[in-house]
C-alpha cells in the first residue's frame, strides 16, 4: 500500500498529466497492485478442464496463464469527498491483454454513503469485489460453480451505505446499469439491470442476501444459426428459446461464522434467465478451515445444478405433432436445453500461508465429478502466489 | 544446539513479554473510547470521535512486535489477517489503510502534536505528552 508523494508523480508523468494533477491542492495519487501467479495441471491424462468461454482452463501439461493475472490501480482524490479510481487488469486466459477492469469516480455523500459512477464490480457475491485478489481470501480461486458467471461488471451507478445499531453492523448497496461481456462463444448484454444487496454482521456472524434483474440477451453465431432456421416454422418456440431482451434474475444467500481460530462459510445462488434456451442454474458451496499460525488449511464443496426438471417448450412443440416439422422442432428444443445444462459438484482441499503481509503462498487439489458425463470426471492441482503492494 | 534453542525461545518470548500495546491520543481529546471504538477505528468503519471530531489513526510497521500484539488482541485479527482486510477496501475504493509510522516515538510525537490523530504504542515507551486510554 504505497501513497506516491505528488512531487514524484509529477517529476515522472508527462505535462499534461502533472498539470492535471497540479490543478488541485488535495490531490494525492495512491498506486497499488496485486498478482496472482497460479500453475496448474489435471492429474488424468486425457481430461481437459474449460473455463467460462469454452477455452482449456487446465490440462495434463502444466498451465500457467488460465489464473494467473496482475492488476494496477490508480486513485486520485479529486476533492475531500471525490476520488476517480481505475484499475487496469490483464489476464492470462486473455493472453494478458490490460483492460480497464474498472474506471469509477466515488462521491463520499456523508461517512456512510458514497455514490459510484462509471464501470465497477456488480456486487453479487461476497467476494465479488475482491474475487480477482487471491490475497483476500483463502482459496486460490472462488468457487467456482457459483462465482462464474456471465458477467461480473456492470456499467452504471453504484450506492453503498454503511452503518450499526448497537454491537450489528450493516450494509446495504443499490447498482444500476448494463452490461456486456464475451461469454460462452459469444456475447452477452443486457440493460435494466438492478441488484440490491443487504449485509448484517454481528461480531463472528455474517448473513448476506442479493436480489437482481436484468433484461438479458445472448448473441452467438451458432445458436442464432439454429433459431434463425426455426423461425418461419414457429416464431412462437423461437421466441420461447432466444435470449433476446428477456427477463433474467438472480438470488443470493450468504452466511458465514468466524471464530478467528476456524470459520465456516456458505453461499447459495440462483440464475434464472427466462423464455431461453438456458435452464435456471442451481448453486452453492459451503468451506469451512481454520487458522493456525500462518497456515490456513480449507476445504470447499460446491455443487451447481443447471439441467431442468423437465424439457420446457413442449406443448408447442407438440402442436407440430404428425407434421414433417415435429422433428426438427424437437430436435432444436431438446438440443439446446440439454447442451446448456450442467451438473457437477466438486471438493477442494486448500492451504494458505502467510509468506508476509503481502504475499501468500498456497496450493489445492479439487475434484470435480461432472454428473452428466462421467468422462469429464477430473482432479486439479494448483499451487500459487498471491501478491498485493 | 541446545544453546541455539534457548536463544530461540528467548527471542520469542522477550518479543512477547516487551509488546504490551496501549491505545494513546491526544491530552486534549476527551471522548469517551473503549475497546470497540478503538477497533472499529483502526478498522476504518468509524471516522468521527464522539464529538464530532475526525479521526486519524496511525499503525505501527506490520514487522513491528507491538502492531502484532495490537492486531491480535484489540482488532482479534492477525497482522496479514488485517492486511487481507484492508485489501479489499482499497482496491474497491472503500478505505485507505491507516498511515505506518516508524516508531513509538514518531507515533507520541504525532499524537502529541494532533488531537485527531489515535495511535497506540508499547507501554513502556509513554510519556506525559499523551494520554493512555486503557480498554
Amino acid at each position: 500500500m504505497k501513497t506516491l508523494p505528488k512531487k514524484l508523480l509529477t517529476k515522472y508523468l508527462p505535462i499534461p498529466a502533472a498539470v492535471l494533477l497540479s490543478f488541485n491542492a488535495s490531490a494525492e495519487t495512491r498506486i497499488n497492485g496485486f498478482a496472482n501467479f497460479v500453475a496448474g495441471s489435471t492429474l488424468d491424462s486425457d481430461v481437459t478442464t474449460l473455463d467460462i468461454n469454452d477455452n482449456v482452463a487446465y490440462e495434463e501439461d502444466i498451465v500457467f496463464d488460465t489464473d494467473s493475472l496482475f492488476a494496477l490501480q490508480i486513485s486520485t482524490d479529486l476533492s475531500d469527498k471525490v476520488s476517480a479510481t481505475a484499475q487496469i487488469l490483464s489476464r492470462g486466459r486473455d493472453d494478458f491483454d490490460a483492460n480497464f477492469e474498472w474506471a469509477y469516480i466515488s462521491y463520499k455523500a456523508t461517512d456512510n454513503l458514497s455514490v459510484n459512477l462509471g464501470r465497477l464490480r456488480a456486487p453479487f457475491f461476497r467476494y465479488s469485489d475482491s474475487a480477482d485478489i487471491g490475497f483476500s481470501y483463502h482459496w486460490i480461486t472462488a468457487p467456482g460453480t457459483v462465482y462464474d458467471v456471465g458477467f461480473t461488471n456492470l456499467n452504471g451507478a453504484r450506492l453503498d451505505y454503511n452503518n450499526y445499531i448497537g454491537d450489528w453492523e450493516y450494509s446495504l448497496q443499490a447498482a444500476l446499469g448494463t452490461y456486456e461481456s464475451d461469454f460462452a462463444g459469444g456475447e452477452l448484454s443486457g440493460n435494466n439491470l438492478v441488484v440490491l444487496t443487504a449485509e448484517a454482521t454481528y461480531e463472528w456472524f455474517k448473513i448476506r442476501t442479493v436480489y437482481g434483474r436484468a433484461d438479458g440477451t445472448f448473441e452467438n453465431p451458432e445458436i442464432d444459426a439454429t433459431l434463425d432456421s426455426i423461425e418461419a416454422i414457429s416464431p412462437e418456440l423461437t421466441e420461447a428459446l432466444r435470449v433476446e431482451d428477456d427477463a433474467g434474475f438472480f438470488l443470493g444467500l450468504g452466511l458465514e461464522a468466524d471464530f478467528y481460530k476456524w470459520f465456516i462459510a456458505a453461499e447459495f445462488t440462483q440464475v434464472d434467465q427466462t423464455a431461453s434456451f438456458v435452464p435456471t442454474d442451481d448453486a452453492f458451496y459451503i468451506t469451512a478451515g481454520a487458522r493456525i499460525g500462518k497456515f490456513t488449511p480449507s476445504i470447499t464443496y460446491e455443487e451447481l445444478d443447471g439441467v431442468a426438471d423437465n424439457i420446457a417448450n413442449q406443448e408447442i412443440v407438440n402442436q407440430f405433432a404428425g407434421t414433417p416439422f415435429f422433428d426438427p422442432l424437437n430436435a432444436v428444443n431438446i438440443g439446446l436445453q440439454t447442451s446448456s445444462s450442467n451438473k457437477e459438484s466438486r471438493i477442494t482441499a486448500a492451504i494458505r500461508y502467510e509468506f508476509d503481509t503481502s504475499i501468500a503462498i498456497k496450493a489445492d487439489v479439487r475434484r470435480i465429478d461432472d454428473d452428466i458425463n462421467d468422462n469429464n470426471d477430473v482432479t486439479i492441482v494448483r499451487v500459487a502466489v498471491n501478491y498485493i503492494f | 544446539m541446545f544453546k541455539i534453542i534457548v536463544l530461540l525461545n528467548l527471542l520469542i518470548f522477550t518479543n512477547i513479554a516487551l509488546a504490551e500495546p496501549v491505545v494513546i491520543v491526544n491530552t486534549g481529546n476527551a471522548n469517551a473510547i473503549d475497546a470497540k471504538v478503538v477497533k472499529r477505528i483502526f478498522l476504518g468503519k468509524e471516522k468521527k470521535f464522539a464529538d464530532g471530531s475526525e479521526t486519524v489513526p496511525v499503525n505501527q510497521a506490520a514487522s513491528s512486535a507491538t502492531r502484532q500484539a495490537f492486531d491480535s488482541e484489540v482488532l482479534k485479527r492477525s497482522t496479514t489477517q488485517v492486511a487481507a482486510y484492508w485489501s479489499k477496501l482499497v482496491f474497491t475504493g472503500k478505505g485507505i489503510p491507516p498511515k505506518e509510522l516508524g516508531s513509538d516515538a514518531e507515533v507520541i510525537d504525532l499524537v502529541s502534536a494532533n488531537p485527531s490523530v489515535i495511535g497506540y504504542v508499547d507501554r513502556a515507551s509513554v510519556t506525559g505528552a499523551v494520554k493512555v486510554i486503557e480498554l
